[in-house]
C-alpha cells in the first residue's frame, strides 16, 4: 500500500502496476501508441482494468493490435460495450437533472464525470457512475428539495455543497471562469480549465491515486488545454497546493506519457519525491479498495471481516500527506499515515453515537455521501472529508 | 423456397438506449436492465422493422449492403432473435414451415459465401465486471446490468440493499 512495504511482494506489486502503467499510456488518445504485450502480462491486467472503470480505455488501446481477439480483450471489449451505453443513459440524466435546477433557479457546476469525458475520443472511453453537481452553499437545501422531489429519473446525483477542494478564495470567481458547453437541448456549466485541471489533481490525491482511470483524465485534460490556458492561476494560492498539483500534472507524463511540450510546470517531473511513483503503483496493482467496500459501520457488525476493512484503511502515503496538508518531499510518510489514521479513527467514533441512534449501519463505501433520494433515484450529499 | 409476402413487425422503440457503433449496434432495455450488442446483420433487419418493409425486401436489402446472399432465411433468423431479445413491439410469427428457416438452413446457405461467422444474425448479452465501480454508490439499474462478481457496492436509494451475485447474475440484496 505505499512506501512501508518492502521486499518481493511490494516488487511484485508495483509489477501489476506498472503493466496498468503501460496499457493505459496514450490509451486516450484518437490513435494510441503500439502496445507491445503478451496475451498472458494482458490477462494479468485485465483485472485490474475492469474493476478501476478503465476497461474502455484498455479495448481502445489493444482493439488495432493482435491481442484484440484474445480472451481479456474480449472482456476489456464488454466493458467498452457496456460503458458507451451507460454513457449515454448517463448524458440523458445529466440534462435531466441540470434542467429540473434550473427550473427552481439553481445554477449547478458539473465537475468530472461528463465535463472529462467529453475530452475523450469516445464518450464511452471514461465511465462514470455519478453525477457531480455543485451549487452555492445557499442554494444546496433548495436542490437538495428539487432533486429529491423530482418527478423525473435523474440518475444518481452526487450534490457537493460549494467546491471546498478547489481552495479557491471565493465560489462567485469559479462561476465566474465557468464555461458553458452544449448537451443535447441544454448548455451544461462546466468549470474552466484551470480550476478543473486543479480540481481533478487534488481529487484524486485526495483519495490516493488509487483509479488510473483519474490519472488518464489529468493526462487528457492536459493534451486538450486552451492556447490560453492560465497557468499562473492554476498555481495560484498556497505554494504547497500548487506543488500537489505540479507533481499530479508531471505524474501523468511520468507513468502515463502525457505531452508536457512547453509546459511551465515540467521541470517538477525531474523532482518527484522517490515514495511518489511507487506508491501511485502499489495502488493500481490492487483490486481492493476502501471506497469500493462497505462502510466501517457495516464491518463493526460483521467481524470477519473487520481486518480486512481495516487493512484497506490504512493510508497511502499520498492520501496520508494530502490529508494532513503535508510537503511532496523526501522526509518519511509514516508520520503522515499515522496522523491520517487518528484523524480517521477520531472522525468514526464521532460518528458511533449517530451511528447507534440511527442504526443505521448500512455499507456505504464513502462516508462523506448522505442518500436522501426515495422512488428508485439518489440524490447525494457531501460534506467534505472521507470516511475513516 | 416459398417467397412470404408478410409484413415486417414493428422494431420495439420505447424504453430503450441505442448507440450505434461502426460495426455493431448497443442496445439498452431500460425495462429489463439488459444490455445488448447486435451485428450489422442483426442492425440491419432491426433498423427496418418498421411494419412496412416486407422479409423480401429486407432480404434484397441485406444483399445489397452486406452482400449476404438474398435469402429470407436469414430475415427469419434475425427476426427471431430479435423477438427472443425483446426488440421487437410483437411476436414474430414465423411461417408455418418453421424448419427451412433454421440455423442450419441458414448456414447452408451461408456456406457458399466466405466470412460465414460475420453474416449470421448475432444478438449478444453484455456483461462486464463492476461497470459501475466509479460510483460510490451503483444505481439499481446498473447492477443488474453486469455480471459477477457484482461489486458489493450499495444501491443508490436503497438503504441496506447491496449489488450482489445471485443465480449466476447481479441482483440487490440485504447487505
Amino acid at each position: 500500500m505505499g512506501s512501508w512495504r518492502s521486499g518481493p511482494q511490494a516488487a511484485q506489486h508495483r509489477g501489476s502496476g506498472e503493466l496498468v502503467a503501460a496499457v493505459l499510456a496514450g490509451s486516450w488518445r484518437l490513435s494510441p501508441p503500439s502496445l507491445a504485450l503478451s496475451p498472458a502480462a494482458l490477462a494479468e491486467v485485465t483485472p485490474l482494468l475492469l474493476t478501476a472503470g478503465s476497461g474502455s480505455l484498455g479495448w481502445w488501446r489493444v482493439r488495432s493490435t493482435e491481442l484484440a481477439t484474445c480472451e481479456a480483450a474480449l472482456e476489456l471489449r464488454q466493458a467498452y460495450r457496456l460503458h458507451t451505453l451507460q454513457a449515454a443513459r448517463q448524458e440523458q440524466h445529466v440534462v435531466t437533472a441540470i434542467t429540473v435546477l434550473r427550473s427552481a433557479g439553481v445554477e449547478p457546476l458539473l465537475v468530472k464525470g461528463w465535463a472529462i469525458a467529453r475530452l475523450y475520443p469516445e464518450r464511452g472511453l471514461r465511465p462514470y457512475g455519478d453525477i457531480d453537481l455543485c451549487v452555492h452553499p445557499e442554494q444546496h437545501s433548495v436542490a437538495l428539495e428539487v432533486l429529491g422531489a423530482a418527478t423525473v429519473d435523474v440518475g444518481a446525483v452526487d450534490l457537493h455543497n460549494g467546491l471546498q477542494e478547489l481552495h479557491r478564495p471565493s465560489l462567485e470567481a469559479v462561476y465566474q471562469r465557468s464555461r458553458l458547453v452544449p448537451l443535447g437541448d441544454v448548455d451544461v456549466r462546466i468549470l474552466g480549465p484551470e480550476d478543473h485541471l486543479r480540481y481533478m489533481c487534488i481529487h484524486m490525491l485526495r483519495h490516493g491515486a488509487y483509479r488510473a482511470l483519474w490519472l488518464c483524465d489529468i493526462a487528457v485534460a492536459l493534451e486538450s488545454l486552451p492556447e490560453n490556458f492560465d497557468w499562473e492561476y492554476l498555481l495560484r494560492g498556497d505554494q504547497r497546493r500548487a506543488d500537489w498539483v505540479a507533481s499530479t500534472v508531471c505524474l501523468a507524463h511520468r507513468l502515463l506519457g502525457a505531452r508536457l511540450d512547453g509546459i511551465p510546470v515540467a521541470e517538477r517531473a525531474r523532482h518527484l519525491p522517490r515514495w511518489l511513483l511507487p506508491s501511485v503503483l502499489s495502488q493500481w496493482s490492487s483490486v481492493e479498495h476502501y471506497m469500493d467496500s462497505p462502510s466501517m459501520a457495516y464491518s463493526f457488525r460483521h467481524p470477519a471481516q473487520l481486518l480486512r476493512a481495516l487493512r484497506q484503511r490504512w493510508p497511502n502515503p499520498i492520501q496520508a500527506t494530502v490529508g494532513a496538508g503535508g510537503p511532496f518531499n523526501e522526509l518519511p510518510r509514516l508520520p503522515f499515515q499515522l496522523w491520517e489514521c487518528v484523524l480517521r479513527t477520531t472522525h468514526f467514533l464521532t460518528q458511533v453515537p449517530t451511528l447507534i441512534r440511527q442504526r443505521s449501519l448500512r455499507p456505504v463505501g464513502r462516508g462523506d455521501h448522505a442518500s436522501v433520494a426515495t422512488g428508485g433515484k439518489a440524490v447525494e450529499r457531501k460534506d467534505g472529508r472521507t470516511e475513516g | 423456397m416459398e417467397t412470404t409476402r408478410s409484413l415486417m413487425p414493428r422494431a420495439r422503440q420505447d424504453e430503450l438506449v441505442v448507440e450505434e457503433l461502426p460495426d455493431e449496434t448497443l442496445v439498452y432495455d431500460l425495462k429489463r436492465h439488459k444490455a445488448r450488442c447486435l451485428n450489422r446483420t442483426a442492425a440491419l433487419v432491426w433498423q427496418h422493422c418498421d411494419g412496412q418493409t416486407t422479409v423480401p425486401e429486407l432480404a434484397a436489402l441485406l444483399k445489397k449492403e452486406l452482400d449476404i446472399p438474398g435469402d429470407e432465411a436469414v430475415v427469419w433468423m434475425a427476426l427471431d432473435r430479435l423477438g427472443r431479445a425483446h426488440l421487437l413491439s410483437g411476436p414474430v410469427t414465423l411461417p408455418a414451415d418453421r424448419a427451412q428457416y433454421s440455423r442450419r438452413e441458414v448456414l447452408r446457405t451461408l456456406r457458399r459465401v466466405a466470412g460465414i461467422s460475420l453474416l449470421l444474425p448475432v444478438i449478444e448479452s453484455i456483461v462486464a465486471p463492476r461497470a459501475a465501480a466509479q460510483a460510490s454508490c451503483i444505481t439499481m439499474a446498473a447492477c443488474l446490468a453486469q455480471g459477477p462478481p457484482c461489486g458489493n457496492l450499495p444501491i443508490c436509494g436503497s438503504p441496506g440493499q447491496c449489488c450482489k451475485s445471485s443465480k449466476g447474475s447481479c441482483a440487490s440484496r440485504p447487505c
